[in-house]
């Protein structure tokens, strides 16, 4: 089982992932703000991030993680609706980064590929 | 002669009777000697008198002799012709002149001659002088000197006419004045009065103007007449005055003595003439290109005998006259455009400027010098480089000695910096200027300050940024519930919900390249088209790209025939955007389906990708603006075409910022071809990505 931190705080994604990302294959915990995230004591085996949240956005939130040794090496996927922000990603550690809109198959191979 | 025997000799031994007949014989000896002696005497003076004449005929001057006729009171009063010489006629035009007066001769005759001469049959004093003899017409230079004794009162007087020599000086004279007086005056009335006044002055008549000709009508803006007479100014039409209308046309001086003895004038001229106390004149028409111009006028309201030299005074004052008149006009014509031309270029709400060919400022309008902030004397010290932002001054630099090397005008938009270091953008238009000899000597440059409109666009392209940014969530959720139905299908769902499903996922796809559109179009507003280079195989992308446009297409064939072509230095998912765009568009506008032919061929020193169709065409005027942003063709058969107006913008930003260039052909119902071109890549042993921004 996969277990997915999901930040996103839009209700249709959080949905999606969850129809996406199934049990018993995959155990998925949605958070809506990155602050709800640093309260969590437990790990995943990926992050998925929404870049632009509510308060601390995305990138922090992944440079926050990759900066801390218990999760520093979890992979982090962002996600985000602003284009070229590959740089941007790349410098707060993230793994990978899917633009907005993505399909369904690229975000599940996505997910597999990194998690595994 | 001498005569040895003397009267008082006496014979030697004193014998009376032969001393008588001795002294007999030698009275009648010594009278025949006398008589022989006075013979002699008088020869001599015939000779002397007749060596006198021809020598006074000789002269090529006018001789003659005067006695000087004296009133009780001894006042000179007149005198009377003794002596005259064969030229004096020619000289005087007095016939039969000797033995008679010259008060019987000629009764006008001027006191002061009398006087003169007088003087010098008084005195014996001899004079030279020049005086006009009104009643001769004549000018006179003359030597008079006393001849014989104070009591015979004679005076000779040798002189010449010299009328023409003071007629030429005096026309010298006159023109002269008349060229000091025009050096002076710089308006068109003024010198129409200078001359006029100095006309009438100079030739003692009555009145004096100079009008211009407009077709049958003439314009009198200012006469000069003497008191008693009232001004004739103003705007008449000749049409009713055949007389007056072929003196005008005829362009020769017409010269009246009396009008109302003249056989030459009709009966309306003379009314006329006469109604203005005009009763001898003399007109003189100027005719420019063939048309009557102008007319100068000076009439007398008595008859008068103008003479030849006064004609031709005012024949040469019509045409100087018309001359300064006419550069005066010109000037002030010039002046005037000069005012009017600096009054818009000040008041203008672009900002103007001259620069030479090195870029400094030689002439800078007050409205480029507020939108800079500069008083206009320091912006004449600058070079147009201080005034470029940094960034821009490359592209400046290039534009500007294009238009140098080929004299083609260009349109720029840049940031320039204020003195207060402020950013201003602006669009300039910038022409050559040549000089009289058709060389290249300086640029003019038409600015307007588009800021504002800037900070518009900038606003407008962050609303587009920010609306297509918060769509892209929804977005996303819509296309992976698609995507979860259509997965989520099995044999129990009809075939009908399956084809909605698939139509509504379509549908996703087209707004999903919608939102990127305007993205695309936001970030080329905001210069931020990011591109990621590297070389590329043009035949291996348009291979890919033909393929997959074939596609989305049942109705068209896409043919494209690989050529050996060099690699390219670019972007490939942008270079594949336009390929994409150019070929959706070729199926777009040809509805009915056809032949599509994709070619790629080197050209001097660049590769031109062209994508042909067979479809509507591009109506003409319209093939530039089709690049412009929300451009479309307004044709009711393309209507049915969907697109919002983005897709050639963007591929001809993404072009240019390969430093190539976009273009299409058309013909209306014939198809249009759609190029770009694109600058061989040179190897320099890198082929390292670089991002440009």
């Amino acid at each position: 089982m996969t277990t997915i931190f999901f930040v996103e705080d839009d209700q249709s994604l959080q949905e999606i992932a969850m129809l996406i990302f199934p049990e018993p294959d995959f155990k998925l915990i949605v958070f809506n703000r990155a602050e709800e995230l640093l309260s969590e004591t437990s790990y995943p085996h990926v992050y998925v991030l929404d870049k632009q949240l509510p308060g601390m956005d995305g990138l922090d939130l992944c440079r926050m993680l990759k900066s801390n040794p218990s999760t520093q090496e979890i992979p982090v996927v962002i996600l985000s609706a602003a284009p070229n922000i590959t740089e941007l990603a790349a410098n707060s550690g993230a793994d990978a980064v899917l633009e907005k809109p993505f399909s369904v198959d690229e975000l599940q191979t996505l997910i597999t590929a990194i998690s595994a | 002669m001498e005569n040895k025997n003397t009267s008082n000799q006496r014979a030697p031994n004193g014998a009376d009777n032969g001393d008588l007949s001795a002294a007999l014989a030698t009275s009648a000896r010594h009278l025949q000697q006398a008589e022989d002696t006075i013979r002699y005497q008088q020869q001599q003076l015939h000779r002397l008198e007749v060596r006198s004449d021809e020598l006074f005929n000789s002269l090529d001057e006018a001789f003659c002799i005067i006695e000087v006729l004296f009133d009780a009171g001894r006042q000179p009063i007149d005198y009377r012709f003794l002596k005259i010489n064969s030229v004096f006629e020619q000289q005087t035009g007095i016939v039969d002149a000797l033995g008679r007066t010259m008060r019987e001769i000629a009764p006008a005759h001027e006191a002061h001659w009398f006087e003169i001469y007088g003087a010098i049959a008084l005195s014996g004093i001899p004079r030279r002088f020049e005086h006009r003899a009104e009643a001769l017409d004549r000018f006179f230079d003359v030597y008079a000197f006393r001849v014989g004794e104070p009591k015979d009162a004679q005076v000779g007087i040798l002189f010449k006419n010299i009328a023409e020599r003071k007629q030429r000086e005096e026309l010298q004279a006159y023109l002269l004045q008349l060229s000091d007086t025009l050096r002076t005056v710089a308006d068109p009335l003024e010198i129409q009065r200078a001359v006029s006044q100095l006309a009438q002055h100079h030739l003692g008549a009555d009145r004096a103007y100079y009008c211009e000709i407009d077709g049958d009508t003439i314009h009198i803006q200012h006469d000069e007449f003497r008191q008693g007479l009232s001004s004739v100014a103003g705007s008449y039409s000749v049409g009713g005055f055949p007389l007056l209308q072929a003196i005008i046309n005829d362009g020769k001086a017409f010269v009246v003595a009396d009008v109302q003895a003249s056989a030459n004038i009709d009966a309306e001229f003379k009314t006329l003439c006469l109604h203005h106390q005009v009763f001898s004149f003399i007109g003189v028409p100027i005719t420019k290109k063939d048309q009557p111009s102008a007319l100068f006028f000076v009439a007398c309201r008595t008859p008068r005998q103008w003479k030849g030299h006064e004609i031709e005074l005012v024949r040469e004052t019509a045409q100087l006259t018309w001359a300064a008149v006419e550069e005066a006009k010109a000037t002030e014509a010039l002046r005037n455009s000069e005012e009017n031309y600096r009054a818009i270029v000040n008041q203008s709400i672009a900002g103007i400027l001259k620069m030479d060919l090195q870029g400094h400022v030689i002439f800078s309008n007050d409205q480029f010098c507020r939108m800079l902030g500069y008083e206009c004397e320091e912006l004449l010290q600058l070079d147009t480089d201080d005034l470029v932002y940094a960034e821009d001054r490359e592209r400046h630099h290039a534009e500007f000695v294009r238009m140098v090397t080929t004299g083609n005008p260009y349109e720029i938009e840049k940031r320039m910096v204020r003195k207060d270091g402020a950013i201003v953008w602006v669009n300039n238009h910038v022409s050559p200027i040549y000089d009289k000899n058709g060389v290249l000597e300086a640029a003019a440059v038409v600015s307007i300050d588009v800021s504002r409109q800037k900070e518009l666009e900038r606003l407008k392209d962050e609303f587009i940024g920010i609306a297509s940014h918060e769509l892209k969530t929804p977005i996303t959720g819509i296309k992976a519930y698609g995507e979860i139905i259509a997965g989520l299908m099995d044999e129990s769902v009809t075939p009908t919900v399956k084809q909605l499903v698939g139509k509504m996922n379509l549908q996703v796809g087209r707004l999903v390249k919608l939102i990127y559109s305007l993205l695309n179009t936001s970030q080329l507003g905001g210069g931020q088209l990011a591109l990621h280079l590297e070389v590329v195989d043009l035949n291996a992308l348009l291979e890919e790209h033909v393929l997959q446009g074939q596609l989305t297409t049942a109705r068209h064939r896409i043919i494209f025939n690989a050529q050996q072509l060099p690699h390219v230095f670019g972007d490939v998912e942008r270079l594949g955007q336009v390929v994409d765009n150019l070929l959706s568009n070729a199926i777009k506008y040809d509805p009915m389906g056809g032949d599509i032919i994709v070619t790629a061929q080197e050209r001097g020193g660049f590769v031109r990708v062209s994508v042909q169709d067979f479809g509507m065409g591009i109506p003409k005027g319209a093939e530039e603006k089709i690049f412009e942003r929300f451009y479309r063709v307004k044709d009711a058969s393309a209507s049915s075409a969907s697109g919002i107006g983005l897709g050639l913008y963007i591929c001809r930003a993404i072009i240019e910022k390969h430093q190539g260039r976009i273009g299409v052909d058309s013909q209306v119902d014939e198809g249009s071809t759609f190029y770009f071109e694109l600058p061989i890549h040179i190897d320099k042993g890198s082929n390292d990505d670089h991002i440009l921004r």
